[in-house]
């Protein structure tokens, strides 16, 4: 069921560069989907396409059938919530969130009640006349949130609204802001670039790179299966090194590089011995022992960093490899080791 | 949709952009024209025969050795001055500052004719000079090129301080104090780290008092008079006085030409980092 | 300790030399000879009294008064939108417009004043008000432009945008959301214009006819027949009003954080 539908999406910012092209999206009514990428991947050229703010050179944007393409933005029903909150600053944190319904000419009474509901939502009815300097960081947000919902937006858009707050109160906005969208069912898009806060809120996540989708895929998918190199890289898996395909089973696939043997799992794709496949592995995943088995690379210890579990750095002849233990396991000592992971962390991808 | 924002810009900028066009450049086109028109012909006579008039020619040159003068003096007298402004504690500098720049808002008559007052047969001066036996009559003050270099030196002190005290407030922080944790004596750190970097503002507040001297007229009329006459003054006894307008348009073509030539000159002179 | 010392006579020179003027000015104003004499004989408010009864002067005032008035509203009015347009789209020519609209600085405001006077003659009668009202509005344009430019920079535009995704127009969001925040740098920029109005000179000078001339240029014609302690006391009402009007701009708007960096035409 098409809700949003971004179909065949061209833009640019003059001069010929065009950052996305050919771009195409559904969301289906109600989800929360998250656009995951580094800087200048695109993700918030497409919150400001949908938004109106870009044209865009050819392509649609559909909403619930209605075509918006060459709609003017104020036009457009949609809620916007920026990372520093864009309050209007000589403005009550009521006429803040009144504005959108003032602007639709909405009864004095219903805007009032409106209003209050809004901002019982967002649990802030005690700030209702305050001035927003008045309002501390994670307060303003939640006037924003406010402002945007209570116009009942067909489509809510959120750019990187939590990267000003501190991490724990970014942690209980998080949730605060997952239960409002399942409360009221809006469908919801959200722009990030951190990898935690999308696999946490998402119903599903579209990874981006360069214009371009890596990965669509509920947060568990990418978590456990990231399709590509970049999404690998993007998501944690952090450990990466090249081998060669020299055996292919039904249930197994054997790799080999340098003279160490692994084995892995072929995750549902079509391998031929001589693929050049680049392997990757969780840091949380990793295994540390002081003898060889399955799997197992030698290396040394050459750094242990305490931070709640212990992360270590280990060299090897595969590279520098780092592995998350929790503080529970016995502290291992510099010295000889050795790293590895069970077959069915190992993550393969195709070298191009 | 990129056009229609593009016209829809145009229409903000346009009301602005037709008022200059009809009264700015326009009529600076018409004298530019109208200085090459003589006896109803294209002609360079009225430019022959200003650059030939020997009067115009003291005039002229005698504009540029004032504005320079008051140029140097201005830098001489303003930079310390900026030093010790730059230097002072945020309240008392804003106190200053803002003193320096209620100056500027007095009316240029108001502030030449004070000049007048200390300068006259019976001013300040010459008062003084005379109780104390040092003159026996009063001391020709006015009316003379010096008086005039007095007059712009003051009207014009205030900008050659004000982008000063701003460029030395802004240098780096702590760049002098590295200069001589490094070694560097007081003075050194001062010629080759400090000055260097308030290059800047020197440029813009010597731009500022050069081409303000070499176009002001208030001071040169009551502080010259029709005794010394400078490019300003010339041009209004040309235009009001004389109704030679052919020559008026050539004087006030030179003017134009040689300011902007000044602001081009001046502005090599800013450092090429930011 | 030396080093104090040289720094504070440095000071205390400069501003004997910037302020000194005036006070001979102010002492002088009270004088009762009928010429200006330093240090006056007798104290007298004579002067003052003279000053402000006569009509030539009262005229002057009220045209100054109505000029400024009159060239800076017209120049906020078109001089706003292009400020506002300058700082928020991208469009064909911006560079060069921007430029342009900077130049009256760089033009002595002498040329403006007489490059107009030749122009105007080409329409025969032309009314000397609506004269000196243009050559006004021309040098302050590019202040207007340039103070709102800057209280617009300063003004986040995801407000804006915030306010457009709620449903205001450009315009609605312009008086709704812009205007309220950048006030101050705006009335800041009128009193800026207006002062710079009033005290202007160079472009009255040629814009002036009998019994159309603002205060300036009245003072400076009547320095040229007579030499009497009148003009010392103008100067001096002057110098207060003018101290009075930037004292409340400055407690209300912080002025002079806008003009480090200004360039100005002041003679």
């Amino acid at each position: 069921m098409k809700f949003l539908e971004l179909a065949h999406l061209s833009v640019g910012y003059g001069q010929g560069q065009l950052v996305l092209e050919d771009f195409s999206l559904t969301v289906s009514e109600g989800k929360f989907l998250s656009l995951l990428g580094p800087s200048g991947c695109g993700k918030t050229t497409i919150l400001r396409t949908i938004m109106g703010f870009i044209q865009a050179e050819s392509g649609r944007i559909r909403v619930n059938g209605k075509d918006y393409t060459n709609l003017p933005p104020h036009k457009r029903n949609f809620g916007l919530v920026y990372q520093n909150y864009a309050l209007f600053p000589h403005m009550s944190v009521f006429d803040n969130v009144s504005f959108g319904l003032k602007m639709r000419k909405v009864h004095k009474e219903e805007i009032h009640q409106r209003v209050t509901h809004a901002l019982s939502l967002v649990d802030l009815s005690k700030s209702i006349n305050r001035l927003p300097d008045q309002l501390s960081g994670g307060q303003k947000q939640r006037v924003a949130l406010a402002r945007a919902i209570v116009i009942e937006p067909d489509l809510l858009m959120l750019d990187e609204p939590l990267s000003n707050l501190d991490a724990k109160l970014r942690m209980r906005m998080r949730a605060e802001l997952r239960r409002l969208q399942e409360t009221l069912k809006i469908t919801t898009i959200y722009v990030t670039h951190d990898q935690l806060e999308a696999l946490s809120l998402s119903d599903d996540i579209v990874v981006m790179n360069h214009g371009k989708i890596e990965q669509i895929s509920t947060p568990r998918e990418i978590y456990s299966h990231p399709e590509t190199l970049f999404v690998s890289k993007f998501v944690g898996f952090d450990n990466h090194f090249t081998a060669k395909v020299i055996a292919v089973e039904k249930q197994k696939i054997i790799l080999q590089t340098h003279d160490m043997q692994f084995v892995a799992k072929p995750q549902g794709k079509n391998w031929e011995p001589g693929n050049r496949v680049d392997v990757s592995f969780r840091p949380e995943m990793a295994i540390l022992q002081r003898e060889d088995g399955q799997n197992m690379i030698p290396g040394n210890i050459l750094f242990r960093n305490f931070q709640g579990d212990i992360e270590y750095l280990v060299r090897t002849d595969l590279g520098e490899f780092t592995a998350i233990i929790p503080e529970t396991s016995d502290v291992l000592d510099k010295g000889p080791m050795f790293i590895g992971v069970k077959p069915q962390n190992l993550i393969i991808h195709l070298c191009k | 949709m990129k056009k229609f924002v593009s016209m829809r810009s145009w229409l903000l900028v346009f009301p602005a952009f037709l008022f200059l066009v009809l009264f700015f450049l326009i009529p600076l086109l018409y004298i530019f024209v109208e200085s090459f028109i003589s006896k109803g012909g294209f002609s360079f006579f009225h430019y022959q025969e200003t650059f030939s008039d020997s009067a115009f020619r003291t005039i002229y040159f005698r504009s540029i050795k004032i504005s320079f003068l008051v140029t140097l003096l201005a830098v001489a007298l303003g930079y310390p001055s900026a030093l010790v402004i730059a230097k002072m504690r945020p309240n008392k500098r804003a106190f200053i500052m803002s003193l320096i720049i209620l100056t500027l808002m007095v009316n240029s008559v108001a502030r030449t004719f004070a000049w007048f007052v200390i300068m006259g047969r019976f001013g300040l001066i010459n008062q003084f000079l005379s109780s104390l036996s040092i003159i026996n009559h009063p001391v020709k003050i006015l009316f003379t090129e010096q008086a005039i270099i007095i007059g712009l030196l003051q009207l014009f002190f205030p900008l050659m301080v004000l982008p000063l005290v701003s460029a030395l407030e802004n240098l780096p922080a702590g760049v002098e104090e590295a200069a001589r944790s490094l070694g560097a004596s007081k003075s050194k750190a001062f010629f080759r780290i400090v000055f260097p970097l308030s290059t800047e503002g020197l440029v813009l507040g010597g731009t500022l008092v050069f081409t303000g001297s070499i176009t002001a007229y208030t001071t040169p009329a009551i502080l010259g008079g029709n005794k010394v006459l400078m490019l300003s003054t010339l041009l209004y006894q040309k235009s009001m006085v004389l109704f030679d307008w052919g020559g008026a348009t050539v004087v006030s073509i030179v003017m134009l030409l040689t300011t902007i030539a000044l602001n081009r000159a001046l502005h090599q002179f800013k450092p090429k980092y930011s | 300790m030396k080093k104090q010392w040289l720094s504070l006579s440095i000071l205390i020179l400069t501003f004997i030399f910037l302020l000194g003027p005036f006070l001979i000015l102010f002492i002088s104003a009270f004088g009762s000879e009928s010429t200006i004499i330093f240090p006056p004989k007798k104290f007298s408010i004579f002067w003052f009294q003279k000053v402000l009864n006569m009509h030539m002067f009262q005229n002057a005032f009220k045209t100054s008064v109505f000029l400024a008035t009159a060239s800076t509203f017209v120049a906020l009015i078109i001089g706003v939108p292009a400020a506002y347009a300058s700082n928020r789209f991208s469009y064909w020519g911006k560079e060069t417009l921007n430029l342009f609209f900077t130049s009256p600085i760089i033009v002595p405001g002498l040329i403006i004043g007489f490059s107009l006077l030749r122009f105007f003659v080409l329409f025969g009668n032309f009314s000397i008000f609506l004269g000196l009202f243009i050559g006004h509005t021309i040098i302050l344009l590019p202040y207007i432009i340039r103070v709102v430019s800057a209280s617009l920079s300063n003004f986040d535009t995801s407000i804006e945008e915030a306010a457009v995704s709620l449903g205001a127009s450009r315009l609605k969001t312009f008086f709704l959301v812009v205007l309220p925040n950048v006030r101050s740098g705006v009335t800041a920029a009128f009193i800026l214009a207006f002062i710079t109005s009033l005290n202007d000179v160079p472009v009255s000078l040629f814009l002036s006819g009998p019994g159309v001339a603002p205060l300036p240029i009245q003072m400076l014609t009547y320095m040229e027949y007579y030499f009497d302690p009148t003009i010392t006391a103008l100067s001096t009402i002057l110098i207060v009003f003018t101290i009075f009007i930037v004292q409340v701009a400055e407690k209300t708007l912080g002025l002079s954080g806008f003009l480090s960096g200004r360039r100005n035409e002041i003679s």
